[in-house]
């Protein structure tokens, strides 16, 4: 038996054929655009906010929001490459790292849940505290110089693909499991879609929520891992503005900001049509601010779209 | 299962739940006060009593949802005063709401899901729980189809009529697989065909062995259900007994019945 969310997943298909759509035309238009390696390219460029993405999907699944996606990406890529430093032997100092994510997520969801402060305003501030911090530790100079082994997250790759797109495709497995195939799935969307009666029917509403977080914030230093390896650096600055574009995707994607309703393969599918649009302008040589105005817009006119659909299907 | 069977099923055990000296006090409203009672496995008991006289605050508090300033809350065996509706759930109480709340934009069938995953696993269990989901959607369609409402599996919940709805409700403190069921008024708002209905469930799941604990409004429906009767009236418990000793009780006529009696009975 297939478990149709019946809501969201009649949007799937429009947005894969909104995605080949794109493809092809650029294909059309430019050949070296659909070369497998140019594919490939922009599957690795789709990673990095995929894979915040996916937690950020988690997350806006409960009704939440995750501003500090950005700076747990520089904390723990920091925290990672300070280990690697500090002599730490390879798989541990990634441990660093992923701990360094998920404690801040936990942090989050602590806020989030048991302080009961708006996701907004707890995310907001752990986005400046994150960010401070990042600074205040390294005196805003980053960190380079790192062995093949740390790096190799993100240089590395595996039967043809950059290694960055099998870490993607592994979280994207993960939470999939966890959201499609498990209870747990079935409680995230309680808790997005009324808190209040999940609490009240015995679901762990401060327990779901804490979770939530923790994942986005490990799924953050994963990034954090792959750009660190990627660039040799581990920086103060890395990920500023990332949770616009994890926002995006996932919004993109068809999953609700009132939460509840929402699906990974969407945001999948929204992530890789922001990626590909911008792929596309560049080689176009769109003027790059442009590129934003225009993927602004597309945003809108999906979040517009979304809205006429939904009450369609209200009424 | 005959009238002398469950009345033996009834009275041989230790009660399912035992509430001793409950108050609760909101500032200055003193909600309930010094209330006291048992309930047995397989049987109905009837909480009734005016608006306001601390009916629902008494279920809160026995869900979990509240912590009771004073007296103790024994269910099952221990000492549940002040756990957590998490828990209490995942013990063995399933509740109805006299507001419905459904997980309006999930289907019908992921609301049972919600619940049936709650007693299957922990919070950290469902994260790591077998591979559950599959036969939790089987399980859920039995428990819809038991209360009429497998046709309607996909909708969405929050499209539901209110007959629905507290069909609905049902069906999820049912896959709790609850051994104590508190009924907040669910039968309000339902029409007679519906109201027939729903008695069956309640006695089917009765004779199953369930306690069940009962807010109702309409009198007819309390007293053909429920074997024994509280009443409250301002928080305190005014009577207990048979459907018949209370309403012969001067004090519940004059604080409840003597209004209520003439207009449903």
């Amino acid at each position: 038996m297939i478990m149709r969310r019946t809501p969201s997943s009649s949007r799937l298909p429009v947005l894969l054929a909104i995605l080949v759509g794109i493809v092809a035309l650029l294909g059309w238009h430019e050949p070296r655009f659909i070369e497998i390696n140019n594919l490939i390219n922009i599957l690795r460029q789709s990673s990095m906010v995929g894979l915040i993405a996916l937690g950020m999907t988690l997350v806006i699944l409960t009704g939440g929001i995750d501003l500090s996606v950005g700076s747990l990406v520089a904390v723990s890529a920091l925290a990672g490459a300070g280990a690697a430093r500090a002599g730490v032997t390879f798989p541990l100092c990634w441990g660093a790292a992923l701990a360094a994510g998920a404690l801040l997520g936990m942090v989050n969801g602590l806020g989030v849940a048991r302080l009961r402060l708006p996701p907004f305003i707890m995310t907001l501030g752990m986005m400046g505290f994150a960010r401070g911090l990042a600074f205040m530790v390294t005196g805003g100079k980053p960190l380079t110089g790192f062995d093949a082994s740390f790096r190799w997250l993100g240089i590395g790759g595996w039967m043809g693909l950059p290694l960055p797109i099998w870490v993607f495709g592994g979280f994207f497995l993960v939470v999939w499991v966890l959201l499609e195939l498990m209870p747990w799935g079935d409680q995230v969307r309680s808790v997005g879609s009324s808190p209040r009666a999940a609490w009240g029917s015995g679901v762990n509403v401060p327990g779901v929520t804490a979770q939530v977080y923790v994942l986005c914030g490990v799924a953050s230093a994963l990034v954090g891992l792959l750009l660190a390896g990627r660039i040799d650096s581990a920086q103060p600055t890395a990920g500023v503005g990332y949770e616009f574009g994890a926002i995006a995707g996932v919004v993109f994607g068809g999953t609700s900001f009132s939460g509840g309703r929402g699906s990974l393969v969407g945001t999948v599918i929204g992530v890789l049509i922001m990626t590909v649009l911008e792929s596309g302008m560049n080689m176009l040589n769109v003027n790059p601010f442009a590129e934003q105005v225009v993927k602004g817009v597309v945003i809108a006119a999906a979040l517009v779209l979304y809205g006429r659909t939904g009450q369609a299907l209200r009424g | 299962m005959t009238d002398v069977e469950r009345k033996d099923h009834a009275s041989s055990r230790e009660p399912l739940l035992s509430v001793r000296g409950l108050s609760k006090r909101f500032g200055g409203l003193q909600a309930l006060e010094d209330v006291s009672f048992d309930l047995h496995p397989g049987e109905i008991l009837g909480l009734l009593g005016p608006n306001g006289a601390g009916k629902t605050t008494c279920f809160n508090m026995i869900s979990g949802m509240f912590s009771p300033t004073a007296g103790r809350i024994f269910f099952d065996g221990t000492d549940t005063t002040g756990v957590s509706p998490a828990e209490m759930a995942r013990r063995g109480v399933g509740r109805t709401f006299q507001i419905v709340r459904p997980f309006p934009s999930l289907s019908v069938l992921e609301n049972v899901s919600v619940s049936l995953g709650l007693r299957r696993y922990g919070s950290l269990g469902c994260l790591l729980g077998r591979w559950g989901t599959r036969s939790v959607r089987e399980e859920a369609r039995e428990i819809l189809a038991s209360v009429g409402l497998a046709d309607l599996a996909s909708r969405r919940a929050g499209l539901l009529p209110l007959g629905n709805l507290r069909r609905l409700e049902l069906a999820r403190a049912l896959a709790l697989r609850p051994k104590l069921l508190l009924l907040d008024e669910t039968f309000s708002g339902l029409r007679a065909e519906e109201i027939r209905q729903m008695e069956l469930h309640v006695r089917g799941v009765r004779d199953a062995g369930v306690g069940v604990l009962l807010i109702e409004h309409n009198m007819k429906v309390a007293m053909a259900l429920s074997e024994r009767i509280v009443v409250l009236d301002h928080g305190r418990k005014l009577a207990e007994g048979t459907g018949a000793e209370v309403a012969a009780d001067p004090r519940v006529v004059e604080a409840y019945l003597g209004k209520g009696a003439s207009g449903h009975a």
